[in-house]
């Protein structure tokens, strides 16, 4: 028996194209990274020059209070964001499945923000949130009530992102439950009818239970993403007021394109990714314990 | 068996999962915007001699006239200009990422005052004298300050350095105010700030504008917002970010006049649109051209859109004088725009990269763009023109009072610092004194960084 064969021929065939763009487009620029993350990278004249710091970096990010800022403000986003999204999701998933009319409609109309591009829903925020040419306060005004200060003051705009972000991602979650959903057996649900137990018993008890794992799975992909979140926060605060919003992409974003700081932001990036790992395997390693209790 | 190799496999997931999103997180390490295949290759003609350049420039309020003026060097030149225009903070990382990548994308890069110190001192321009030996600079050209030339020793732009670029568009400073409120008040362009305060409230209080004054509030991490507008009022009490760039590099803004000035700043923001600390450009022009402010300070490059019918409200009542002054007089800060040949591109393309720069700031090429409403960078045009056009009397007027803006090699690390720090003293969530002793305290770690002030 050939090698290849042993390896599972086609199987073994088919996974070259993943491999492939994997490595040259997520393992060598993650290699780079790490590489740089260890060093003082400058680029000088006509290139980059790479000259080992060791661990200076990663000890520049232990005492850099900015840093520590911006991963407490991006954990909060990432918190708010996440729980606030998962019940939203799993509440809309559970009330469209009950539905008894325009299900269908309710279904396509729930996944529209998930498919309009980040920059226009920070354009159309922004033409609802700016305190000086805003619906929000021109309705205000109309009503004769004050004028609000939306993203002018820091918990105002950190509620602000968030609820673009709730608003604009929650589609997603709401279709993984939703399939979830409509993936539990109708004879389990039948049992807990002749059983006795009404619509909420039955929801309580046996849909959410049954929904743990999916709803762990839509958890890990909403941490990463609330970790990645970039557009709405760059083009809605920029950070602000002061360093408010500055959530760990921003950060990052300054420190490699503004200062140029290639090693630093690479070390804050490696930092984070570590950070972001940690939680998804902590969520990975409830999910046994939550499919064992559905 | 089948468990371990499920928990393998699982492993490997995750393992992959987390590279991948490594993957998302270091694409922002150095591959954004990657100019790669699509950088245009410059043409060279039958013989050798090149015929298309490629230039950087920024999505600004003054492209459509630089674009013509492009135009005309074409038509007087038969070189094609493929201009690629990126927004602001987006043309420095392109043209950083053609520097570490050594793509040659482009034969002109377009620098932004902010960026000088990064540009210069790092060896990003190649010194034009390298270029062409004979190249001299001709006296018609104003200097800003020294704005186009590196002193490497003193590590900071000096009139006596070597000139590694040429400027491109002079944008400084000028006060924008409405001329007929002004009449109707019988009142005179403000030289002070308290001056422009007073006649800011005696218009709000006659019910003849919304706003009595308007200028930035907001922080822009990257960018130069609130920092820029603040400067003018910041100098003109004395307080410097760097003493003396060069020889002194300590900082004087956590001082009794830093500390006056941004009082002074905050009172000119009192009588302003609310929440100052949300209010970018944007906000600051779409105020003047609602006809809600009676003016406010801003670079001279945004007049254009004040006379723009489609636009403002506003149109032929604006009147531009030089900004105001505090105690040592009017410090009217340069925010303009240089343009330079990057280092690495072969000798030809240098070349004619070299020639299309000293066309655009030549005697003619100004006079021209001065017409179309450039805001151009050559003293003895801005005299010749004379009153014709109000914005450029102004800047005319400003130049010898004209005050760098930031240009230190860690010129990104300060502004990382001011754009958040007054924002948030703005924003009332810090105190005068405790929000300038923070910027103080970072530009010192970030002289410190640079290996200078020893």
């Amino acid at each position: 028996m050939s090698a290849i064969r042993r390896l599972g021929g086609f199987r073994f065939w088919s996974l070259i194209p993943f491999v492939v763009v994997a490595a040259v487009f997520g393992i060598y620029p993650f290699l780079r990274v790490v590489q740089m993350a260890f060093g003082h990278v400058s680029v000088r004249g006509g290139g980059m020059t790479f000259e080992w710091r060791g661990l200076e970096n990663f000890h520049r990010a232990l005492e850099d209070d900015l840093f520590h800022h911006s991963l407490a403000i991006s954990g909060i986003f990432v918190v708010a964001t996440t729980v606030i999204s998962l019940v939203l999701g799993t509440a809309l998933a559970i009330l469209t499945d009950r539905a008894t009319k325009m299900q269908n409609v309710a279904r396509n109309v729930l996944v529209w923000p998930a498919i309009i591009a980040p920059v226009v829903v920070s354009v159309v925020w922004v033409l609802i949130l700016n305190p000086q040419i805003g619906v929000l306060n021109q309705a205000l005004s109309t009503l004769g009530l004050p004028e609000q200060g939306w993203l002018g003051d820091g918990v105002g705009a950190m509620a602000a992102i968030i609820a673009v972000d709730v608003w604009h991602w929650t589609p997603i979650v709401y279709l993984l439950i939703y399939s979830a959903l409509k993936g539990i057996d109708s004879e389990v649900l039948e049992a807990a009818s002749v059983d006795g137990a009404n619509r909420s018993q039955t929801t309580r008890h046996v849909v959410i239970p049954m929904l743990l794992p999916a709803i762990a799975a839509a958890a890990v992909l909403r941490v990463v993403m609330g970790v990645k979140a970039f557009d709405e926060m760059y083009l809605l605060t920029r950070g602000g007021p002061g360093d408010s919003t500055t959530i760990i992409s921003l950060l990052i974003r300054g420190i490699v394109f503004d200062e140029v700081d290639l090693g630093y932001g690479s070390a804050v990036s490696l930092v984070t990714i570590g950070i972001v790992l940690v939680m998804a395997v902590l969520i990975f390693a409830v999910r046994p314990i939550l499919r064992r209790r559905a | 068996m089948g468990i371990q190799r499920r928990s393998l496999f699982k492993a490997g997931a995750l393992g992959f999962g987390g590279l991948a999103t490594g993957a998302v997180l270091s694409g922002c390490g150095n591959n954004e915007g990657s100019l790669g295949d699509d950088s245009q290759p410059t043409a060279t003609g039958a013989n050798g001699a090149v015929t298309a350049i490629t230039v950087a420039t920024a999505t600004t309020p003054w492209l459509d006239g630089y674009k013509a003026i492009i135009a005309e060097y074409e038509k007087a030149t038969g070189v094609k200009v493929t201009l690629r225009d990126f927004p602001f903070d987006g043309l420095q990382t392109q043209q950083v990422n053609a520097i570490q990548q050594q793509s040659n994308a482009f034969d002109v890069f377009q620098v932004n005052e902010g960026w000088v110190g990064q540009f210069y001192s790092q060896g990003w321009l190649r010194p034009l004298k390298e270029i062409d030996p004979d190249f001299a600079w001709d006296d018609g050209i104003a200097d800003f300050d020294g704005l186009s030339r590196w002193d490497e020793e003193r590590q900071s732009t000096s009139p006596d350095g070597e000139v590694v670029a040429l400027p491109l568009n002079g944008n400084i400073h000028v006060l924008a105010y409405r001329k007929d409120i002004y009449d109707e008040l019988g009142l005179t362009p403000p030289t002070t700030w308290d001056e422009a305060i007073t006649n800011g409230k005696a218009a709000m209080e006659a019910g003849l504008s919304k706003y009595g004054y308007v200028t930035r509030g907001q922080g822009a991490p990257g960018g130069n917002s609130v920092t820029f507008d603040f400067s003018c009022v910041l100098h003109s009490y004395g307080a410097e970010w760097i003493n003396d760039p060069g020889t002194d590099w300590t900082s004087s803004i956590a001082t009794p006049e830093g500390e006056a000035a941004m009082a002074k700043y905050l009172e000119l923001l009192e009588i302003g649109p609310a929440n100052p600390q949300t209010i970018d450009q944007a906000a600051v022009i779409a105020a003047i051209q609602s006809g809600d402010a009676l003016q406010g300070h801003m670079v001279v490059a945004v007049a254009p859109q004040f006379e723009d019918p489609d636009k403002s409200n506003v149109v032929g009542k604006i009147g531009y004088a030089e900004v105001p002054g505090g105690p040592k007089g009017p410090r009217p800060i340069s925010g303009a725009w240089t343009f330079g040949v990057p280092t690495g591109l072969p000798d030809d393309r240098s070349k004619a990269a070299l020639h299309f720069m000293q066309w655009i700031t030549s005697k003619e090429a100004q006079t021209s763009w001065a017409q179309k409403g450039g805001v151009i960078t050559r003293a003895d045009v801005l005299d010749a023109i004379g009153d014709d056009q109000p914005q450029l009397a102004a800047m005319r007027d400003s130049l010898p009072d004209v005050h760098q803006g930031i240009r230190y090699p860690f010129g990104q690390a300060v502004l990382q610092s001011t754009e958040v720090n007054l924002n948030k003293i703005v924003a009332g969530q810090s105190g005068i004194t405790d929000g300038l002793k923070a910027i103080s305290d970072d530009i010192d770690a970030a002289v410190s960084k640079a290996g200078l002030g020893k």
